[in-house]
C-alpha cells in the first residue's frame, strides 16, 4: 500500500477533506505529521531563507519529519483559490522550494489547485491518481468528484449562524487559520481566550455570502482570496456591532496582512473607535508577553463597556 | 488640478511629457531624501516593503508642496504592489490630507478602469487623441532607455572619468525638449552618436549582472547609486528591469531584449509556475546571464518582498548547478550606503579572484582535498550551506 504524507500545516487547515478523501478513494494511506512541536520548528528554522514567514518555516519542519516514513508527500500548488483572485506568492512558490531544500524530490506531489484553470488542475490530480495507482478514468472522475463534495461539505460545516446578543466579551479573531489552529506558535490563544470566557468570533465561521456583502463597498476589491475571507469577516463584524474588540494575528513577515492591517484599522475606527489589537508572532514570541498584552487588552475591553452602560 | 507621482528612476521624464500633451500639471515630486524615507516609514505599517514606504514619502512631500491629485499604478496579483494605492489613500486621508487619488489600473486587464482613470485627469479630450499622445510619449521614454543601456555600456571604458554622465545629461535634455516623432528619431540618432564619439580604452573587467526587485533596480536613491558606482569601477553592468520594458504592455521587453516566455523557459527547472511580481523573472535571468558568460550576478530585494523571497530559497540550488556567485542584498530604511557598497567592493574583489584564478596542480590538490572533507562530513549528516 502507498503511503501518502500530508504535513499538518498552511493549506491541511483549508482542503484537508478534499485531499483525504481522493487519495484515500486512489487506494492511498494517508498519514499526518505530528501538531506543531519545538522540534519541527527548528528544523524548519534550519531548512528555511531566515526572513521568511513563520507559517512556511513550519511547514517545512513537517514535510522534513513526513519524508522518511511516506513514499509521497503532498505539497499542492493553490493558485486561485476563488476566482480572480490570488493565494500570496509564497503559496505559489512552495513546491519549488520544497522540491530544492528536500534531498528526494521526486518523492512529492505538487498537482495543481486554481479556481480559473478547472480542465487543468483535474488534468494534473488525474496524474496523481495515476501515480499512487492506476486508476481508471471513470474511476477518478467519480473520486475527484466525491472529494470535491467532501470540501464543500466540510466548509459547511464549520460556518456558524449564531451571534450571541448579551453577555460577556465578544472579540472577533481575524488571522489565518494555519496559525490560529497552530497551538503551538500561537501558545493556544484562542483556547486562552475562551477560558476566560471571551465569545471567541473566528473568521472561517461566517458565511461567504456575508463576506461577500461586507467587501462590495471596498474601493478596490482584494484580490487575495485567503484575506478576502479574513477582511470580510471581520467587516461583517464591524458594520453588525458584533463585536467589542478586535484582535488581528499575523506572523511576522506576512506581506497581504501588512496591508490588510491599515484597512481594518481605519474601519474599525470608523465604526465607533472599536478597540484593535495587532498581536505579531514569529519564532520567538513568548507566552508571558502574549498573555501580558492580551490581558491589557481584555481588561481595557472590560472596563469601556462597564462604562458605557 | 495639480497632478504629483511617486518618483522611480526615469519614470519622470515620462510623466511630465505625458501630463505636457494631455494639458495636466504636473508637479515634479521633491527629490528623494532622507526625510522622504523617514516620513514614509512613520506613518506606513510596519512590515510593508521599502518601495511603500518611500512612495509614501514622495505623496507626503508633494502634497505638502501643493499638489492636490495623486497618481498611482494599479494592478492584480500575487504581489502586494496592486494594493499599494488603496492603503497608502488611507493612510493620507488617516492624516487630514484633502487630495484625490487617481489609481491606473492595467489597460489590458481592466479597460473600464483605466479609462476612467483617464477621463479623471483630462475630461474633455477626445479618446483616440489620449491614445496618440500616450503611444508618442511612450516611445519618448523608450528612447531615454536605450540611451541609457547604451551609456551602461560605454562607462566603464570611458578615458575621461566622467564624461558619460555630462554626455548623457545633454543628450538627455535635447531628447526631453523634442515634440513630433520626427523630432524624437532625430534627437535619439543624435544621442546614439554623441555617445559612440566617446572616446573608451581597454574593456570592462567584469561583467556584473543586476537581478531582483524592480523598484530597488530603477530607483538610483533607493541602490545608493549601484550601477554608477560598479561602472565607475570598470565593471560591465547589465540590468534586469527597464521602465518601459515593466509599463509598456506588450511582453517581449523591447529595451532589455529578452521576452517574458524566454525568461519563464529559462526559470522553469528551477520555478515551473509564476508567483507574482518578479520572482520567476530574478530565476530566469540568473540562468539566461550566466549562459551569457557573466562573473557574477547582485540580487536586490525589499525587507519582506515574497516573491523575492521565494526565488531567494532557489538560490542556494541554482548556484551550485550553475556555478556562479550571487550576492543578494536586502535593503530596507536602516540600510547604509556605507556598509552597502563596503559588501559590493568585496564582492567584487571575489569575482575577480575568481575570474583570474589560475588552475594549478596545487589548487587542484586543495579542491580534491576540500572535497574530501566534504564527503566525510556529509556522512556524519553535517551539511554546509
Amino acid at each position: 500500500m502507498i503511503i501518502v504524507g500530508v504535513p499538518r500545516a498552511l493549506l491541511y487547515y483549508y482542503y484537508f477533506p478534499f485531499w483525504k478523501t481522493f487519495l484515500e478513494s486512489c487506494g492511498a494511506k494517508v498519514i499526518l505529521s505530528p501538531p506543531t512541536n519545538k522540534r519541527l520548528l527548528e528544523k524548519g528554522l534550519e531548512l528555511a531563507e531566515s526572513e521568511i514567514c513563520l507559517p512556511v518555516k513550519v511547514f517545512l519542519g513537517h514535510v522534513q519529519s513526513l519524508i522518511s516514513q511516506v513514499d509521497f508527500v503532498l505539497v499542492p500548488r493553490v493558485v486561485k483559490p476563488e476566482r480572480r483572485s490570488y493565494s500570496c506568492p509564497k503559496l505559489l512558490g512552495l513546491p519549488d522550494m520544497v522540491k530544492t531544500l528536500l534531498p528526494s524530490p521526486s518523492a512529492l506531489l505538487f498537482p495543481l489547485q486554481d479556481r480559473d484553470r478547472k480542465k487543468e488542475m483535474a488534468e494534473e490530480w488525474f496524474e496523481v491518481a495515476r501515480k499512487l495507482k492506476g486508476l481508471s478514468f471513470w474511476k477518478f472522475k467519480r473520486a475527484y468528484w466525491e472529494a470535491l463534495k467532501a470540501q464543500k461539505k466540510a466548509e459547511k460545516e464549520k460556518k456558524r449562524d449564531f451571534y450571541p446578543r448579551n453577555g460577556g466579551l465578544k472579540i472577533g479573531l481575524v488571522g489565518h487559520p494555519y496559525i490560529l489552529n497552530d497551538t503551538y506558535i500561537t501558545h493556544s490563544l484562542v483556547k486562552r481566550l475562551r477560558e476566560r470566557g471571551v465569545y471567541v468570533y473566528l473568521s472561517e465561521e461566517v458565511e461567504s455570502s456575508q463576506i461577500r456583502k461586507a467587501t462590495r463597498k471596498l474601493p478596490k476589491p482584494i484580490f487575495w482570496s485567503y484575506e478576502k475571507e479574513l477582511v470580510g469577516s471581520a467587516l461583517f463584524w464591524i458594520q453588525n456591532k458584533l463585536i467589542d474588540g478586535l484582535i488581528m494575528v499575523y506572523s511576522f513577515g506576512c506581506g497581504p496582512d501588512s496591508l490588510t492591517q491599515v484597512l481594518l484599522e481605519t474601519e474599525a475606527f470608523k465604526y465607533g473607535e472599536l478597540p484593535f489589537l495587532n498581536l505579531v508572532f514569529d519564532e520567538h514570541t513568548s507566552e508571558a508577553g502574549l498573555l501580558t498584552r492580551l490581558e491589557a487588552f481584555l481588561d481595557m475591553l472590560a472596563w469601556r463597556k462597564l462604562n458605557a452602560s | 488640478m495639480l497632478v504629483s507621482s511617486p518618483q522611480m528612476g526615469n519614470v519622470h521624464f515620462f510623466l511630465q511629457d505625458l501630463f505636457e500633451r494631455l494639458g495636466v500639471d504636473y508637479l515634479f515630486p521633491p527629490p528623494n531624501s532622507r526625510r522622504t524615507v523617514a516620513l514614509g516609514t512613520r506613518f506606513a505599517p510596519e512590515f510593508a516593503c521599502f518601495p511603500f514606504k518611500v512612495t509614501l514619502g514622495n505623496f507626503i512631500e508633494a502634497l505638502e508642496a501643493g499638489a492636490d491629485t495623486l497618481v498611482m499604478v494599479g494592478g492584480i496579483g500575487p504581489c502586494r504592489f496592486g494594493y499599494y494605492a488603496e492603503t497608502q489613500r488611507r493612510i493620507l486621508q488617516g492624516l487630514g490630507y484633502q487630495f484625490e487619488m487617481i489609481i491606473i489600473e492595467p489597460p489590458l486587464a481592466h479597460p473600464l478602469l483605466f479609462y476612467r482613470a483617464l477621463r479623471r485627469l483630462c475630461p474633455s479630450l477626445p479618446l483616440f487623441k489620449i491614445y496618440r499622445e500616450i503611444r508618442a510619449s511612450f516611445f519618448k521614454a523608450q528612447s531615454f532607455d536605450f540611451l541609457e543601456k547604451r551609456a551602461l555600456e560605454v562607462r566603464p571604458v570611458e578615458m575621461v572619468k566622467g564624461e558619460t554622465d555630462k554626455v548623457l545629461a545633454q543628450v538627455f535634455e535635447e531628447l526631453s525638449r523634442a515634440k513630433t516623432e520626427e523630432e524624437i528619431v532625430e534627437a535619439r540618432k543624435k544621442g546614439f552618436a554623441k555617445l559612440e564619439a566617446i572616446r573608451t580604452k581597454g574593456k570592462p573587467c567584469l561583467k556584473v549582472g543586476l537581478i531582483g526587485e524592480f523598484y530597488l533596480l530603477l530607483e538610483p536613491f533607493a541602490n545608493f547609486g549601484l550601477e554608477r558606482f560598479l561602472n565607475q569601477k570598470g565593471v560591465f553592468v547589465e540590468r534586469a528591469v527597464y521602465v518601459t520594458d515593466w509599463i509598456g504592455p506588450s511582453s517581449t521587453n523591447p529595451v532589455q531584449g529578452i521576452s517574458n516566455e524566454e525568461i519563464a523557459r529559462a526559470a522553469h527547472p528551477y520555478l515551473s509556475h509564476f508567483v507574482g511580481g518578479e520572482g520567476r523573472a530574478t530565476i530566469g535571468h540568473i540562468v539566461t546571464m550566466t549562459q551569457k558568460g557573466f562573473d557574477g550576478l547582485i540580487h536586490l530585494t525589499p525587507f519582506t518582498c515574497m516573491p523575492e523571497l521565494v526565488a531567494k530559497s532557489i538560490f542556494p540550488k541554482i548556484q551550485s548547478d550553475l556555478d556562479i556567485p550571487i550576492l543578494s542584498l536586502i535593503i530596507d530604511e536602516h540600510t547604509e550606503k556605507t556598509g552597502f557598497l563596503t559588501r559590493i567592493e568585496a564582492f567584487l574583489d571575489l569575482l575577480a579572484w575568481r575570474k583570474n584564478r589560475k588552475i594549478t596542480p596545487r589548487s587542484t590538490f586543495i579542491n580534491w582535498l576540500s572535497n574530501k572533507r566534504e564527503k566525510k562530513l556529509a556522512t556524519y549528516g553535517i551539511k554546509r550551506r
